[in-house]
């Protein structure tokens, strides 16, 4: 193989030769970038499952370079040159003399650029500061320290040491002590902390630095580079730092460094410090000499850097949102919600967790015989540590008289009955109540699901969605319906009082998906407009049970798009 | 306020069921007549083995005229065993019942019994069938017919009915479909009553016009499950006009044929005149054209006064534009209706 993939790359006209590279005969290609002969050696066996490396031979030769790593490959040092992140490419495996071509082109134009373009090197060597200091941690110790730090301001906070013999889970991390005090009273960062079952550890100080330089190559250079960066602190810093911090000694210092690297984006790393006796912060170099120094990984756990990491929205954290109605679609929609960043959750479901419920909700099985409410606000404080959801046992109306609604932003029914969500909307008619609701239901046999969005300022309401297609009076079931009306579609397996809908947990999450898509984006702002969404499923189980589907149904080719809800028969609307 | 609205509250207002109202003295009649029928029947030897109603109170296409009778149409049937070979002679039974209420007009015509209600605006027509399993017969022939011409003729009633109600090809919200065909005859028949005169009307038989509505139907319902009985009516309108229900007979004039879709299958237009075909053809083209200058009017105001023209006074035309009209909540008419939501 290795012949042939020479032969190819001559042809594509390479220089290439083989060599003896240890035990092993290695194919080297010259190159000419920027006015400089570069030799790079083909790293990687066939077959090729991820783009082959190239490595740069004499590396240091060529000062800094941004993405090339220095690694030792068959005694000798080499530039491990990083050209991709191995999961975003799709590799010919089945032509591997092309992607040894494709891989050269990318090593060559990576290393081109980084040598004609010193300025962009720089940026680069910046940019992936916080990978290069992961390179400088020991692999022993992977386990990021975890600090709860909002803003890049000089402070000391303390540092908790794991909960003890704790393998996983947040509780088997060193923790920098949170600055604020959002935790979930039941989250496991808070428990720890009000448990005492953390010992302090030792102190961190957290340093902003204004100018950030490379990351060191090596843990050798890691001294140099500390004094190097204390040294080019402000003034007013260093004095803080002797005047405040260094008035205390220790055995041990966390060090937690912040800076902007490139394009207003901000990296944070951590160092530490420690002696075999008590000292102050050491901040010259003839004060390090008695200090050991360890670079540490280190991982933000605040709202902000979580939140947005897991594809939440910050903005979010401050809307109020009422989920009605917790069963296997409104548990879909609270998490959802949750997730994306909404803590202020009022969780409102009247009926206990069972064991008919198990299968298709998202509640443990510990939970049975619990009202679900409450067992949904524990799990998700227990997911979200920033989740402030609360629960009552209320249905849908004593819900509607006891609280002011307009307090909410959004208003989530997820109880699947008509009538009482009619009745809801009547209430708010009435009493001429001001808020935005979103009502969603699932229907039987897996044939689909449906939300409905009334936002009060705009055209359209629940009414709307209620309308009797035919002769434009107040329906009794929604027009948006894929079953026909008046069919029986309630399965009883142990008669009355046990009779239930026949429908799996992949239809009500994929409804409750739907759903809460809908409520972030009304509370982000970006559907500001009353609106209608379905997703259609396969009718075939309903055909096989005899039930008869409507014309929307058939007819159906725009699942998951907000259609307009304005009926012009609504009467509710036409009032406005 | 939508136009389907409108055509919704011009249906309420023109439909006739056998429940309503203003069936209730209809529907005591027919009742005790058929309870006499019975009885009389059962004295001559000819026992009734059912009863059916045939007709627009069966297919639910009544529509009340405005001015013209209610009508009955009820059929007698008794077992073939028992039947005399003369159906004339069961005939006379049903005229012998009829004279004696009081009926004016009674006479036997060639397929059934008919007679008027002296004090009420009542028009009642009764058929007699035998029957044989499955297999109906209709007694034809009147009082002077001679022997050839009277005779138990192959009838298939209960097949046209299940024809006329049946929904089995239409797919998703059948029975929505179905009920706007029902509402399209009812329109129609009504426009058949304003547009034609009294002697031509009467020619213009409702069972020719169901059968032309009910083979070209064409259902309007919008992706969402909006229905649209405008557009309903149009394109079924058109599609008859397009079929080949008119015969061209020369000189701008037609023959219409329209033809049992069950035995006997015959055409229920074979004696009619040309005049009518015509007058039908023509009207029907009139009102094509009509609805197709509603469908691309955009105020409702006069869309209402151009279907008004059609149907008479009974489609309302509103005093105002489309908005705010309604401040009149329309409820369901239904207590309860069973869904498939759930959560």
């Amino acid at each position: 193989m290795l012949k042939a993939i020479e032969q190819h790359l001559t042809s594509q006209g390479y220089a290439c030769s083989r060599h003896n590279l240890g035990s092993r005969e290695r194919l080297s290609v010259e190159v000419a970038i920027a006015d400089r002969n570069i030799r790079l050696l083909l790293a990687s066996d066939p077959p090729f499952y991820e783009l082959p490396i190239f490595a740069l031979a004499d590396p240091h030769s060529y000062g800094r370079l941004a993405h090339v790593t220095i690694a030792d490959v068959e005694e000798s040092l080499y530039g491990v040159v990083c050209v991709n992140a191995p999961d975003s490419l799709s590799i010919n495996f089945e032509q591997p003399l092309l992607v040894v071509e494709e891989s050269l082109k990318r090593h060559v134009s990576l290393l081109g650029r980084c040598l004609a373009d010193p300025e962009w090197n720089r940026r680069e060597l910046l940019r992936e500061f916080y990978s290069d200091w992961l390179r400088l941690c020991r692999s022993s110790n992977r386990r990021p320290l975890l600090a709860n730090l909002e803003k890049p301001k000089l402070q000391k906070l303390s540092v908790y040491r794991p909960v003890k013999d704790s393998k996983q889970g947040i509780e088997s991390h060193y923790m920098v002590h949170p600055s604020d005090n959002s935790f979930s009273d039941i989250s496991d960062i808070y428990l720890s902390m009000v448990k005492g079952n953390r010992q302090i550890a030792g102190q961190a100080i957290v340093i902003p630095l204004e100018e950030l330089t490379p990351a060191p190559t090596c843990s050798g250079s890691l001294e140099q580079w500390y004094i190097d960066t204390m040294e080019t602190l402000p003034v007013k810093t260093r004095t803080e730092l002797q005047q405040v911090f260094g008035q205390w000694r220790g055995v041990a210092y966390w060090i937690v460094f912040t800076a902007i690297t490139v394009d207003d984006d901000r990296t944070w790393f951590a160092l530490k410090l420690t002696c075999k006796s008590k000292k102050a912060l050491p901040l010259s170099k003839s004060k390090l000499q008695s200090w050991t120094l360890e670079a540490l990984p280190i991982r933000l756990f605040n709202q902000e850097n979580t939140v947005q990491r897991g594809g939440g929205c910050l903005s979010l954290a401050d809307k109020k949102v009422a989920v009605i109605g917790v069963g296997s679609v409104g548990c879909e929609i609270a998490h959802k919600l949750s997730a994306a960043g909404v803590r202020s959750l009022a969780l409102v479901d009247p009926d206990v967790y069972e064991i008919n419920n198990l299968y298709r909700h998202v509640l443990e099985q510990g939970w049975v015989g619990a009202p679900k409410a409450f067992a949904l606000m524990v799990a998700l404080q227990r997911q979200f540590p920033w989740s402030r959801a609360r629960w009552t046992s209320d249905d849908l109306m004593k819900f509607a008289r006891d609280v002011n609604l307009e307090n909410f932003d959004l208003i989530v029914i997820a109880i699947g009955n008509p009538t009482q969500e009619r009745l809801f909307k009547q209430y708010l008619l009435n009493e001429n109540i001001d808020v935005a609701v979103l009502n969603t239901w699932l229907e039987g046999l897996g044939v689909g699901g449906h939300a409905v969005l009334d936002v009060s300022s705009s055209k359209g309401c629940l009414l709307c969605s209620y309308v009797c297609q035919e002769s434009g009076t107040r329906g009794l079931v929604s027009n948006m319906n894929f079953i026909e009306p008046n069919q029986v579609m309630m399965k009883s397996i142990a008669g009355c009082g046990e009779q239930f809908i026949s429908y799996g947990a992949a239809s009500s999450a994929q409804t409750g998906v739907m759903a809460a898509n809908l409520a972030i984006r009304f509370l982000e702002g970006k559907q500001s407009q009353s609106c209608k969404v379905s997703w259609k499923g396969s009718v075939e189980d309903a055909e096989a049970e005899g039930i008869k589907m409507t014309h929307r149904y058939y007819n159906f080719q725009h699942s998951l798009e907000y259609l307009p809800l304005f009926d012009e028969d609504c009467d509710a609307c036409s009032y406005e | 306020m939508s136009l389907q609205n409108r055509f919704s509250k011009f249906h309420d207002r023109i439909k006739l069921g056998r429940e309503d109202d203003a069936y209730r003295d209809a529907r005591v009649k027919d009742n005790s007549i058929l309870d006499e029928l019975k009885t009389e029947f059962r004295l001559a030897g000819y026992p009734i083995v059912d009863s059916f109603l045939q007709g627009s109170m069966k297919t639910d296409t009544g529509v009340k005229h405005p001015i013209d009778d209610f009508d009955i149409d009820r059929a007698v049937v008794i077992d073939e065993e028992n039947a005399p070979d003369d159906p004339v002679v069961v005939k006379k039974l049903v005229l012998k019942v009829l004279e004696k209420r009081g009926f004016k007009n009674a006479k036997v015509k060639k397929p059934c019994v008919t007679a008027d209600y002296i004090n009420l605006n009542l028009h009642i027509d009764i058929v007699v069938y035998r029957r044989r399993g499955e297999q109906y017969e209709l007694a034809v022939g009147k009082l002077n017919s001679n022997e050839e011409n009277r005779q138990w003729s192959p009838s298939d009633p209960k097949r046209l009915i299940e024809h006329i109600k049946d929904s089995s090809q239409y797919v998703g919200s059948a029975d929505l479909k179905l009920k706007q065909f029902k509402r399209l005859v009812r329109y129609i028949k009504r426009w058949r009553d304003e547009k034609f005169g009294q002697y031509v009307g009467k020619k213009v038989f409702s069972i020719g016009l169901t059968l032309m509505c009910k083979d070209k139907f064409r259902p309007s319902i919008d992706d969402e499950g909006k229905v649209n009985d405008l557009q309903a009516l149009r394109d079924t309108i058109s599609a008859i006009l397009s079929a080949n229900y008119f015969q061209y007979a020369g000189d701008g004039k037609y023959k219409v044929n329209v033809f049992l879709p069950v035995e006997p299958y015959r055409n229920v237009f074979e004696n009619s005149s040309v005049d009518t075909g015509t007058q039908l053809y023509n009207k029907l083209r009139r009102m094509l054209a009509k609805l197709d200058t509603v469908l691309e009017e955009d105020s409702l105001k006069k869309q209402c006064e151009v279907l008004q023209e059609l149907f008479g006074d009974d489609f309302e035309v509103p005093e105002t534009e489309r908005l705010n009209e309604n401040q009149k909540v329309a409820f369901s008419t239904a207590g309860v209706v069973g869904t498939s939501q759930g959560a």
